[in-house]
């Protein structure tokens, strides 16, 4: 084909795309004027079944569609802050929603569930791992979530707290990486939340006396400008129903 | 001594080769042929570059190849030399280096290689360009230089393809006495593939002529040109060729023209005639002349002071006259003339 | 030779209208996201930033992590480039197939699989820690096999073409001159395709030092011993997007460098 009989067809292209792109989009204006049929929820990734639950159970009642991010705390603050479309966020620790808040993105965030940290170890303990000392052993894979997310910073004050030296093997991006590395086997103990180890039946817990161990406390709060739904979805997690799917997932209610 | 005796039969995409190749030390042969006769294949069948399917490759009473035995000697091993007709010198190395590398590769300390390898070059008169890259020589350049890399690692039979075909023609002759001169002091067996007459005549001792993987006749330059076996070799001398049935001194051609020639033995005849032997004549000859036709002339060519006339009629034929004759006698494209031939003149011999 | 045949015409012709504008597009494409790197640098603080430790360590540690991946790309991969360029075997095509799969396969995909064999729980892994006490997981070595998983397959790609594209008969005629396979292999033929060896080095190289899902599955992250830059960048950016453009520019100054430096020989030996 000849140069201009070219360029009709590269622009036909060019719309197609621009067409598929934008369907997608519809429905995620953060407008407010118009009732949306979905809302995003940015929610710390020990959140993820818990949550999962409380989407279906609000999708079913306001029929309005419900879509996650699940990922670090600190990952989910530093996107909003650069505008990424979310409706809502539940963050892991008071400091990532305080940044959020600290940009005019969000207002009175409430803190609706805690959670407490726990020694992951691989199903049977193979390594025997009892107490916090243990950890010390050169000889054990260690893996703890990194400075940058909430369970990385509860971690380091456990540890500090307790007077022990541990030195890592990996710093994974969040709490569910840990997770994961102990459950493959690559690390023989990891520090997760609690709620984290109920979920999956490839690990079991080694508690954390409670006098060394932190309290995480999960804020809440509505994006600016998020439509009414976002509100609806904030109650939905502070009410009875929400608080119970909560507790059946491990986590402690304030 | 490096005596070569090899019975070669394989098969290599549409070329059936099936050919016998004896080469004495200090000999060289002349393998004479069309493209596509498999001159290249049995080159590189005795170099252990394409695989047997039957025969025997034997040099210097060592059995290099012997299907039917399991025997078949790697070419790194074999002692034979090749000269590709694209030379394929090593781009990435000097030229002594490339003389060299046969000399280096058996083991030979770097310096010494190197000063074996500037004897040769010394002796191809190539010394100077010794750390030039061979992209930078001329053909006839390059070619001395393959053959001194290729003599260089001592061969005991020496092949060479075409070794003069990428010369241009102003070059060809110098080189080519060059070239007789380095063979002549070679002590192995050479053999030496080309497609030019002239080439196979100078340079080869006795000639193989192959014809669709088959030899057709062998023989010296002599015993080729005064008895041809067929079209190509006739080709090859310049002369004329034809088949036909003997009695009595009577000739008759496959075409039907009969020749008187007294002494042709009886039967199935080659007859062959010297284009030198034909003379033209404008009209019928006068008397009773004997093989005689008429013919129309199909090419003149000149050449120096002769013309090469071609005579179209009951059987084609090539005459050669001087340029002074063929003017006298008005021979052009699609002139008529008489073609005559003396009957002494006409060697015929058995099929 | 065919260079002659070549015309120069060709070189100084304008290109047609369509093509230069297309081309025009596809450099802004390539370009803009630099662009805007370099626009919302954080100049002022750039020295401070890049006297950082944890910077230092990620540069350095992905220097030598690359290179070390290279250069086992380039032991592994030339010797298999050369199997499937020269010897005819039932599944061939299969073997190549599965030599370039890393390079379709999602890299953290590849993490993944690289952790089922290899990971203290894998088929060989865990025979390596039983038997030689061997483990890859939170090591620098674990970088080395993942960013070697990802950069062997372009190695084996570019050098199996040229493989390829060899006149064979040069081999040939090195037998001829009495040398055996490693011979020709070491003279003749890794001479004439060690531009295509370099461009390869060159290419491997870069994408070792930019893998990042592989490496974070496999390897894990942990400053100065797993760490890379584009690991680096990754924990950066929960920080703030400052830092993370700091080391970005980094990568970007070190791998245009290279690709600059090479000017026409990396195309022209492809």
């Amino acid at each position: 084909m000849r140069g201009p009989r070219m360029l009709p067809v590269l622009f036909a292209m060019l719309f197609a795309l621009a067409a598929c792109g934008s369907e997608e989009s519809s429905g995620e204006e953060g407008g407010g004027a118009t009732e949306p049929s979905r809302i995003t929820v940015f929610a710390a990734a020990s959140l993820t079944d818990a949550f999962g639950e409380i989407g279906e159970v609000f999708s079913e009642d306001e029929s309005v569609e419900v879509e996650f991010n699940f990922l670090a705390s600190s990952d989910l603050a530093t996107q909003i802050i650069e505008g990424a479309p979310a409706d809502v966020f539940a963050s892991a620790d008071q400091t990532n929603m305080d940044n959020v808040v600290a940009e005019g993105l969000a207002t009175d965030p409430v803190v609706f569930v805690e959670n407490r940290l726990s020694i992951a170890v691989r199903q049977g303990n193979p390594q025997s791992i009892a107490t916090l000392e243990d950890l010390e052993n050169e000889d054990l894979v260690v893996a703890l979530c990194n400075e940058e997310c909430p369970a990385g910073r509860y971690s380091l004050e456990i540890i500090e707290g307790a007077g022990v030296t541990v030195e890592p093997d990996s710093l994974e991006a969040d709490v569910r990486g840990v997770l994961t590395r102990v459950g493959l086997g690559e690390a023989d103990a990891g520090l997760v939340y609690a709620t984290d180890i109920a979920a999956d039946p490839e690990v079991e817990a080694v508690n954390i006396p409670e006098d060394v161990n932190v309290i995480a406390t999960y804020p809440i709060a509505p994006i600016e400008g998020a439509p009414q739904a976002a509100s609806d979805f904030v109650e939905v997690v502070l009410s009875e129903t929400g608080q119970g799917i909560l507790i059946d997932y491990g986590f402690q209610v304030p | 001594m490096s005596t070569l005796e090899a019975q070669l039969q394989l098969t290599r995409g549409t070329l059936e080769l099936d050919a016998a190749i004896e080469a004495r030390a200090g000999e060289t042969v002349a393998l004479v042929g069309r493209n596509g006769a498999g001159k290249t294949t049995l080159l590189l069948a005795l170099a252990g570059l394409v695989a047997l399917e039957r025969g025997r490759v034997v040099l210097d009473g060592d059995v290099l190849d012997d299907p039917s035995a399991g025997i078949h000697v790697v070419t790194e091993r074999r002692r034979v030399g090749l000269l590709f007709q694209d030379y394929l010198l090593f781009q990435q190395m000097s030229i002594v280096e490339n003389v060299a590398f046969g000399l280096k590769v058996k083991g030979m300390r770097k310096r010494d290689a190197l000063s074996a390898a500037h004897v040769w070059l010394e002796r191809m008169e190539l010394a100077p360009f010794a750390d030039q890259r061979p992209s930078s020589l001329s053909g006839g350049q390059a070619q001395r230089v393959a053959l001194a890399r290729a003599l260089a690692a001592d061969p005991k039979l020496l092949l060479l393809d075409e070794p003069l075909a990428a010369i241009d023609a102003m070059a060809r002759a110098p080189l080519r006495r060059s070239l007789i001169a380095h063979l002549d002091q070679f002590e192995g067996s050479r053999i030496v593939v080309t497609h030019d007459p002239v080439e196979a005549v100078l340079l080869g001792d006795r000639i193989v002529v192959l014809e669709d993987g088959r030899v057709a006749q062998t023989g010296t330059a002599e015993e080729l040109r005064s008895r041809p076996r067929s079209p190509y070799v006739a080709d090859l001398f310049g002369l004329n060729l034809w088949r036909g049935t003997s009695r009595e001194g009577l000739v008759t051609l496959e075409s039907g023209l009969e020749l008187v020639v007294p002494e042709a033995p009886a039967g199935q005849v080659l007859v062959s005639v010297s284009p030198r032997a034909v003379a033209l004549h404008g009209e019928h000859p006068e008397g009773s002349p004997r093989n005689t036709w008429e013919g129309i002339v199909a090419s003149v060519e000149p050449d120096h002071d002769v013309v090469r006339v071609r005579l179209e009629g009951v059987v084609a034929v090539t005459a050669l006259v001087t340029t002074a004759a063929a003017s006298e006698l008005g021979l052009v494209r699609g002139a008529r003339a008489w073609a005559a031939i003396k009957a002494t003149e006409i060697v015929a011999y058995p099929a | 030779m065919s260079k002659a045949l070549i015309h120069s015409r060709r070189r100084s012709a304008k290109p047609p209208v369509a093509i230069a504008a297309l081309a025009i597009v596809c450099v802004l494409f390539l370009l803009l996201p630099l662009v805007a790197l370099v626009l919302r640098a954080p100049w002022g603080r750039l020295a401070g930033e890049l006297a950082q430790p944890e910077i230092r360590s990620a540069l350095w540690l992905s220097l030598r992590v690359s290179l070390a991946a290279t250069f086992l790309s380039l032991l592994l991969g030339v010797p298999l480039a050369w199997i499937l360029a020269r010897w005819d075997f039932p599944g061939r095509s299969f073997v190549r197939g599965v030599a370039l799969l890393p390079l379709v396969l999602p890299p953290v995909v590849g993490g993944v699989a690289l952790l089922l064999v290899l990971g203290r729980l894998g088929l060989v892994g865990g025979l390596l820690e039983d038997l030689f006490g061997m483990r890859f997981f939170g090591t620098t070595a674990g970088v080395v096999v993942a960013e070697t998983f990802v950069a062997l397959p372009f190695l084996v790609l570019i050098v199996e073409a040229a493989l390829r594209a060899l006149d064979i008969r040069y081999e040939d005629a090195a037998a001829t001159l009495g040398a055996g396979a490693w011979t020709v292999f070491r003279r003749v033929t890794l001479p004439a395709v060690l531009p295509a060896l370099g461009a390869g080095a060159v290419l491997a190289w870069a994408r070792a030092l930019g893998e990042f899902g592989a490496t974070i599955t496999f390897a894990g992250n942990l400053p100065g011993r797993t760490q890379t830059i584009p690991l680096a960048v990754y924990v950066e950016l929960q920080r703030g997007l400052d830092g993370a453009i700091v080391l970005s520019l980094v990568l970007v100054v070190i791998s245009l460098t290279v690709i600059v430096a090479m000017r026409d020989r990396l195309v022209s030996s492809l």
